[in-house]
């Protein structure tokens, strides 16, 4: 086997001398990319099989009318002109978006303070960090099951009996339409801090020292250096978070299916509980199709966003 | 090692073809379209046969298990499994099932449920002869057609009325039962107060906001489809005036839209926070666990829901009907087990358990059902019983959205005009697809 020739240094006006690769180098390579091939082959297998074909099927039957159990036919662009007069499919986007507009303000804010909290020694802290990381990893079936408890319209349930200490209630959380939506943004903001409190403190810990002890120096005290360094150094982290919750919320789906059903009077429905409705209640698969396209497309321009600030540093 | 760029395709392909090969299973092909064949001697069958039900929840899914399908396995060689849902989780189970070709081979659903998956061809038609031989009622038997061939079989008959607590009417001086809607409105606004609300009549025991509709609809003399279940009915007048029998009870009091059972509690009737509330014969079961006071001779009275046009006085028909799939790959023991589930003493067993009512009166003796009084009064009233959804192959697709147009109404975020027309809209779309 030759050994590789290092480049010669050369001046700043010419580029390096390139050698002319010998046959065996060549067969090197091409071995090696074979191998590579092979070693990406079961990824790419299962990604062409398990997410490109599906992407395409679902497209495929957008175009279709499709209920399940008769052959689909093709119909165009139908299920798309529905879908743009479909008032309860926009009415779920937009519960998606008021969703979004103000749980995920509230849960980063929060996540924020409890990440510089817990990001100080302090007694107990591992304790603390699990205690709000915990919500993240429990199922969603089973914090819809609690906060169905939690929100129980007599005056058994937790909130009512907090609410009636101070004179107020009982209220109906979850059959006023005027109030569901509002329960269910307050469980996803209790859900969400978790994660999201968790990037943070890998940010903070991140973050460099020597910046607080010249604003200690330069007489600074905490809230100054809060917002004046530490919100500032988080901003990389803040739209990563910001983007993942965006698109983690038109994914929610189990949370509105437990505890709400889309309910009352359609005032808590979310695309993805439409999806579900139109393809599993309304035998209409083919505009559920056409309404799952949609929400990939919104999930594409997030995902794109996403990686546009975040992202891109990886050489892909 | 070398690798070749057609040695990796041939791999990659094999792979593929070998995943997509057991992705695909290897069921045999079924004909939809064959025929039940139940004079096969059960003797003579085996295998096993998946039974989908929404029904025997909690303890009564021991009965189920112990005295409804072990005789059977013990006299055949079929099993049966069984998968249990929620009512309101069945239809998207149908739905999944097949969708994932993991569907039951016996299906029990729900009144309205028979002709819209018998348009789909799920169902299995039932010979006439065999229906015939059972010498049910006609009444009972109107939910299980589908242009004129039948598709399913009664069950258990969930039937719903007016209870009320006797010493609510006697501290207020009421001494008969409302006989008009008008005067049952009064009635419930009169009962109203000290905490108590006059008529519980949108919680658990409605089903839904959309069956609460239904039943009015039926009592102020309308219907929900045409006779062909071709154009929608429910938009019409008496629809306009159920909706605003609700409205007009929850201004003034006598109905409280938030008034609700939480999840394993006593209803607020079982509580004695409502004097009069919607009640079903499948409450008996929940009543002698939680509120066996309400069990007595007396310690509840019951009247049918009131006409509000005149005529006869309403009772509501839910019920759980059977049905075999016509995708199984056994459809004759499933046939069988569906047989061996109407035998009468089978029914009388089943239904005593769930606290429905058998859909003959040939049961043999069963203290379990003589001792449940509400399905007494159902069996005494059954020709009453006319109020029950669908009536049209569309019904499936409409129903769940019928719920939010229903308490879109009741919340006041639509007026009456808005939702009927909504009602209207919603079904002419979903007829115009069949």
């Amino acid at each position: 086997m030759t050994t590789a020739t290092a480049r010669t240094e050369t001046p700043a006006d010419e580029g390096p001398t390139r050698r002319r690769p010998t046959s065996r180098r060549r067969s090197v390579r091409t071995a090696e990319r074979r191998w590579g091939l092979l070693l990406a082959a079961p990824a790419t297998l299962h990604t062409l099989l398990w997410i490109g074909a599906p992407i395409l099927v679902a497209i495929i039957l957008s175009f279709t009318a499709y209920d399940i159990i008769h052959p689909a036919q093709f119909i165009g662009l139908q299920n798309y002109a529905t879908i743009f007069t479909d008032e309860l499919f926009w009415r779920s986007v937009l519960h998606n978006v008021i969703i979004a507009a103000i749980g995920i303000p509230i849960s980063m804010f929060l996540a924020l303070v409890f990440a510089v909290l817990l990001n100080r020694s302090v007694p107990g802290q591992g304790i603390f960090r699990v205690m709000v990381f915990l919500p993240h990893i429990t199922a969603t079936v089973a914090v819809a099951m609690i906060w169905l408890w939690i929100y129980n319209p007599s005056q058994n349930g937790l909130m009512n009996i907090v609410l009636g200490t101070l004179g107020i209630g009982p209220l109906p959380f979850l059959t006023d339409p005027d109030l569901a939506l509002g329960a269910v943004i307050l469980v996803t903001i209790w859900q969400g801090i978790g994660l999201k409190m968790l990037i943070y403190l890998a940010a903070l810990q991140g973050l460099d020292g020597q910046l607080y002890e010249a604003a200690d120096l330069d007489g600074a005290n905490f809230v100054q250096k809060f917002f004046r360094i530490t919100v500032p150094m988080l901003r990389p982290a803040t739209f990563f978070i910001l983007i993942t919750s965006l698109i983690a919320n038109f994914q929610t789906f189990d949370l509105i299916y437990i505890l709400t059903e889309g309910g009352p009077a359609n005032s808590t429905s979310v695309v993805t509980y439409r999806i579900y409705q139109t393809a599993f209640q309304e035998f209409r698969v083919g505009l559920a199709n056409a309404q799952s396209v949609i929400l990939l497309l919104i999930l594409i321009v997030f995902a794109f966003l996403s990686r546009r600030i975040v992202g891109g540093t990886d050489g892909d | 090692m070398t690798l070749s760029r057609r040695t990796l395709l041939t791999a990659s392909g094999a792979g593929a073809v070998g995943i997509g090969a057991s992705a695909c299973g290897s069921g045999g092909a079924v004909d939809p379209s064959e025929s039940v064949d139940l004079d096969a001697d059960p003797a003579t069958l085996s295998g096993e046969i998946g039974l989908l039900t929404p029904d025997f929840i909690g303890d009564d899914r021991l009965v189920l298990d112990e005295e409804v399908i072990a005789p059977f396995v013990e006299r055949t060689d079929i099993s049966v499994s069984v998968d249990q849902v929620d009512w309101n989780k069945l239809n998207e189970k149908i739905s999944t099932g097949i969708a994932g070709g993991i569907i039951a081979d016996l299906i029990m659903t729900g009144v309205g449920w028979t002709q819209p998956f018998a348009e789909k061809g799920i169902f299995a038609e039932i010979p006439a002869d065999f229906i015939e031989s059972l010498g049910f009622d006609e009444s009972v038997l109107s939910s299980t057609q589908f242009e004129g061939k039948y598709y399913s079989l009664p069950q258990a008959l969930d039937l719903r009325f007016i209870g009320y607590h006797p010493d609510r009417f006697a501290e207020r001086g009421i001494t008969e039962p409302p006989t008009t809607l008008d005067e049952l409105a009064q009635v419930a606004e009169e009962l109203t107060g000290d905490d108590v609300v006059g008529l519980d009549y949108l919680s658990g025991s409605a089903g839904s906001a959309r069956q609460a509709f239904v039943f009015l609809l039926y009592a102020f003399g309308g219907r929900m489809f045409s006779e062909d279940g071709l154009a929608p009915r429910l938009h019409e007048e008496p629809g306009r005036l159920a909706l605003q029998w609700m409205l007009d009870l929850m201004s003034s009091g006598g109905i409280n839209y938030n008034l609700r059972a939480a999840e394993g509690q006593p209803s607020p009737f079982q509580r004695d926070k409502a004097a009069m509330s919607l009640v079903a014969t499948g409450n008996w079961p929940t009543w002698k666990t939680m509120t066996p006071e309400l069990c007595e001779e007396g310690a509840v009275g019951m009247f049918l829901m009131p006409s509000g046009a005149g005529g006869d006085p309403v009772m509501f028909q839910g019920g759980t009907f059977l049905s075999i799939s016509s995708l199984s790959e056994n459809k004759d023991a499933a046939g069988a087990f569906m047989k061996h589930m109407l035998e009468p003493e089978i029914l009388g067993i089943a239904n005593a358990a769930t606290g429905k009512v058998p859909p003959t009166p040939e049961i043999p003796e069963n203290p379990m059902l003589a001792r449940n009084l509400l399905t007494s009064f159902a069996l005494e009233n059954l020709p009453y019983a006319g109020a029950a959804e669908g009536g049209s192959a569309a019904y499936m697709e409409v129903r769940t959205n019928l719920d939010g147009i229903v308490e879109s109404c009741l919340t006041k975020r639509s007026t009456v005009t808005e939702t009927l027309e909504d009602m209207k809209s919603l079904c002419d779309d979903a007829i115009s697809r069949l």
